[in-house]
């Protein structure tokens, strides 16, 4: 093959090439390493593309048509190239692989809670108001992601829209509060912590609208007697906000 | 807290899982044992991207819903080819749902420049959602930040390409530009992408 053929890999990847080429450049894929290796980068590469686009939910009559479609559809029974050999598993090194943990993460064993600062939304609000707040911080065109670990352990995820003045806190997987303890959110400015939150007392992670974020600079988690406390006394993590 | 008059109210607490959930891979691997369930769990796990995708590229969201369903049968059919060797199990969904889009559009003929319509703003976030929303938002953010990185023909083409279904012919026409050359923009582009998100293909666990 030509030194030429091996750059059509970015085309590929990308769907960007007719049946006629794809079919050539298959075959070249069979008998060519580096481009099986390349391919498959770009390929992964391509497909996040897609994590650029709204995230629509599919109507419940997708998944019920798709679900019955399937139920009377056979599958292809393939020769077994590999036999019984387990699928290898891959790990998609870097990013991708933290943004999977992300989610496992809130999903996962440990209990996530729901909380919202309750003097701004008012006591008897219905819950779909707390999350209309929620979306509307996380669809603002200025909200701006920091997403960090915590020095005691755990992450914080802080969505900010400086032009809705909220933000969203996403906290997960905090060690358990000792005893007489709880954890507490602050905003800081020039030094000057503001209290935005309190989590339940014995709570490891919560989901919560903070605000106003005016030009708070840093976020944080303090850990405090059960009550909070004026000004933070023991600091268990920060997010720059910037 | 009592002292501003603020108090964390909690409302919901997410069931705890055991293990977490399965990753698309492992579902997949059930699915190509003819397992139904693991087949509607993964629907759950990757129907929004791949309808998010779909829209993305046919621009409607009614054949969107087609072809999210057309591919996710044919998930279900052909899982048995999945190849873990070349990829994850979300590339390969998704590079399916791409080349289905893609099909349609080209079969269609639209040469409008699907590129310059806005996408249908779709924003609602269910309540239940806010957690993976935050991630997905995170993702894009990235992948945003990462496109703003290539030199801006390496992003035409890309774009161009990618959400507007264009092939690198009909991309070197639009643009005037030497086929070789468009070739080499979509593949440095890529390049670019692949090293700031940090994939690489690596084996083990
Ligand atoms: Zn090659």
């Amino acid at each position: 093959m030509s030194g030429d053929v091996h750059t059509l890999s970015g085309a590929y990847a990308l769907g960007a090439v007719d049946d006629v080429e794809r079919a050539a450049f298959e075959r070249h894929l069979a008998e060519c390493e580096p481009c099986r290796v390349e391919v498959a980068e770009l390929r992964e590469t391509a497909t996040r593309l897609a994590d650029d686009t709204d995230l629509p939910v599919p109507s419940p009559g997708l998944r019920e048509r798709t679900l019955a479609q399937v139920a009377r559809t056979p599958q292809l029974r393939n020769p077994p190239t590999t036999g019984s050999v387990k699928p290898e598993r891959r790990r998609w090194r870097g990013w991708a692989a933290a943004a999977a943990a992300v989610v496992v993460a809130a999903s996962g064993a440990s209990a996530v809670t729901w909380s919202v600062s309750s003097d701004r939304l008012g006591q008897e609000q219905a819950a779909g108001e707390q999350a209309r707040q929620v979306s509307e911080v996380l669809a603002a065109a200025d909200a701006r992601v920091y997403n960090q670990p915590l020095r005691a352990g755990g992450a914080a995820t802080v969505v900010v829209s400086r032009e809705r003045d909220q933000g969203v806190v996403l906290l997960r997987d905090l060690p358990q509060p000792e005893a007489g303890r709880t954890y507490q959110l602050w905003l800081l400015r020039d030094a000057v912590p503001r209290s935005v939150g309190l989590l339940n007392t014995g709570a490891t992670g919560t989901t919560m609208v903070i605000g106003p974020v005016s030009a708070a600079a840093t976020f944080g988690v303090s850990s405090e007697p059960s009550g909070g406390s004026p000004a933070p006394t023991r600091i268990v993590g920060t997010v720059e906000l910037g | 807290m009592s002292g501003d008059g603020e108090q964390a109210r909690r409302l919901r607490s997410v069931p705890s899982g055991a293990a977490g959930r399965p990753d698309a891979d492992e579902l997949l691997h059930r699915v190509a044992r003819g397992d139904e369930a693991a087949f509607a769990a993964l629907y759950d796990a990757v129907a929004g991207r791949v309808l998010g995708l779909a829209r993305r590229v046919v621009r409607d969201p009614a054949l969107a819903e087609e072809v999210t369903q057309e591919v996710l049968v044919e998930v279900w059919r052909t899982a048995g080819r999945f190849e873990p060797r070349r990829g994850s199990a979300s590339a390969w969904i998704l590079t399916m749902t791409h080349r289905r889009a893609v099909d349609r559009v080209r079969a269609e003929q639209a040469h409008t420049d699907r590129m310059q319509r806005a996408a249908a703003r779709d924003s609602h976030v269910s309540y239940d959602e806010v957690q993976e929303e935050v991630a997905a938002r995170l993702e894009r953010e990235q992948v945003r930040r990462c496109l703003g990185r290539l030199t801006p023909v390496q992003r035409e083409a890309v774009t161009l390409a990618y959400y507007g279904g264009h092939t690198y012919r009909e991309v070197a026409e639009h643009l005037a530009t030497p086929l070789p050359t468009v070739k080499t923009r979509m593949r440095d582009g890529l390049i670019r992408m692949r090293d700031c998100l940090g994939v690489s293909l690596e084996a083990g666990a």
